[in-house]
């Protein structure tokens, strides 16, 4: 695909606080004076209220349950009579010690490492708005792509969970069931995609620091 | 109420940048000149083939609902399983918030979506929409952004491999109904672009006003 774009001279720098604005859901562009937007009547806000703060809330709720989603057992395996309690952690070992590298790979990298690449960046994003350094908004709008991206990948281990303890039912010759850290995980993924999406990427740009 | 000029600006929603698109050829699309981002794609009968797309995934999800998706074989013991049955046996070993997850994610979820964007372009496609219609473009801006439909496929994906070593399993009929209707849910979520619907709507409010005005 050709990209083909023409932007305005005269209006070629952020918006903030001057006479323009775009609706969030009809994008009719406005005046910044209206509160409600001229086509669909929507309340309109230029930038999203409090969304720092928001953000925050969200990311230390997520960082709170991340520790049940760590420690608690997050699938109970019955095989025989013998129950065996597994783990986030053990599992990824599990699978190693059997041969299934590339399972290991994506439970590892989808269930710990994602989660905590993300909680740092959050970090270093509010860091950077909050304390005024690192400005470069290029590097911020990276950042916060692929926050914004990797997010929902990381409910991929609730699934394997999900779909196993409903599928493996086989009373005493082998049962799954879920654990405790299977709804905490989930939370803490619901949690950290709210965090993502309350940021404001418009707050990036802005030179107000 | 919008002069045709300001049908063709669009303020870019990451950064804030003002741009005029200008009428965009089919097959093109328009990135943000200063962040980069994409802000409007133009496909040619895109409104027709979200519609085509959404309603053959309903018609996927439906058929996946039907019959088992996966079969398991242990030491002469065998077990199946449909899409609500996941939803069933996670409610019956007491795990009611997942299981009311699941139900959501997988099904209810995407079925919404898809049923609500199929509106949306029939309502388009028949003029019969108001500024009210952006409430429910609205909705399905909330829809898309929690969708996990192709998490819980890979999810599958990645559990049939781990089990395949311990033993026997097949995949069932609603295995490749669910399949076919991912891919037809993400090109309908693909051909979804907010700009283009919302100026579609926009231009046909315009329109009727205009007949109104000269009537």
């Amino acid at each position: 695909m050709k990209s083909r774009w023409v932007p305005v001279p005269s209006e070629s720098s952020s918006l903030h606080g001057q006479h323009l604005q775009s609706c969030h859901d009809c994008c009719t562009v406005q005046p910044a004076s209206n509160v409600r937007c001229s086509f669909c009547e929507h309340r309109l806000h230029a930038r999203k209220h409090h969304s720092l703060q928001r953000s925050w809330i969200f990311l230390v709720t997520a960082l709170i349950l991340y520790l049940p989603a760590n420690l608690l057992p997050i699938m109970t395996t019955s095989q025989m009579g013998k129950e065996t309690v597994g783990t986030i952690a053990g599992g990824v070992v599990l699978l190693w010690e059997q041969g299934s590298y590339m399972i290991a790979v994506i439970i590892l990298v989808a269930s710990l490492i994602v989660p905590i690449a993300k909680f740092i960046a959050l970090f270093a994003l509010f860091l950077s708005k909050q304390l005024g350094i690192y400005r470069d908004p290029q590097n911020r709008i990276i950042i916060y792509r692929a926050i914004e991206f990797v997010g929902r990948w990381s409910m991929v281990d609730v699934f394997v969970v999900a779909f196993l303890a409903s599928l493996i039912q086989m009373g005493n010759l082998m049962s799954v069931y879920p654990g405790p850290a299977a709804l905490a995980f989930a939370g803490m993924v619901f949690f950290s995609m709210l965090a993502a999406n309350s940021i404001d990427p418009k707050l990036f740009w802005d030179d107000d620091e | 109420m919008n002069d045709q000029l300001s049908d063709f600006r669009v303020i870019c929603h990451e950064c804030d940048l003002l741009v005029t698109v200008g009428q965009l050829p089919d097959g093109h699309k328009a990135t943000c000149p200063r962040c980069g981002c994409v802000l409007t794609r133009s496909v040619s009968n895109a409104l027709d083939r979200m519609l085509i797309f959404a309603l053959t995934a309903l018609i996927c999800l439906l058929f996946s609902n039907l019959f088992a998706y996966v079969n398991l074989l242990v030491q002469g013991q065998e077990r199946q399983i449909s899409l609500l049955e996941t939803v069933q046996v996670l409610f019956e070993l007491n795990e009611w918030a997942l299981s009311a997850f699941m139900l959501v994610i997988i099904i209810g979820l995407p079925a919404f979506f898809a049923t609500l964007v199929s509106w949306l372009a029939i309502a388009i496609k028949l003029r019969r929409v108001s500024p009210r219609t952006i409430n429910l473009m609205r909705f399905i801006g909330y829809l898309r952004f929690w969708n996990m439909a192709e998490i819980f496929f890979l999810g599958i994906l990645i559990s049939m491999v781990k089990v395949a070593s311990l033993a026997h399993i097949e995949v069932g009929l609603s295995f490749w109904a669910y399949a076919s209707f991912n891919i037809f849910f993400i090109a309908a979520l693909l051909h979804y672009d907010k700009f283009q619907v919302a100026l579609a709507i926009r231009r046909i409010v315009n329109e009727k006003q205009v007949g109104a005005r000269a009537v």
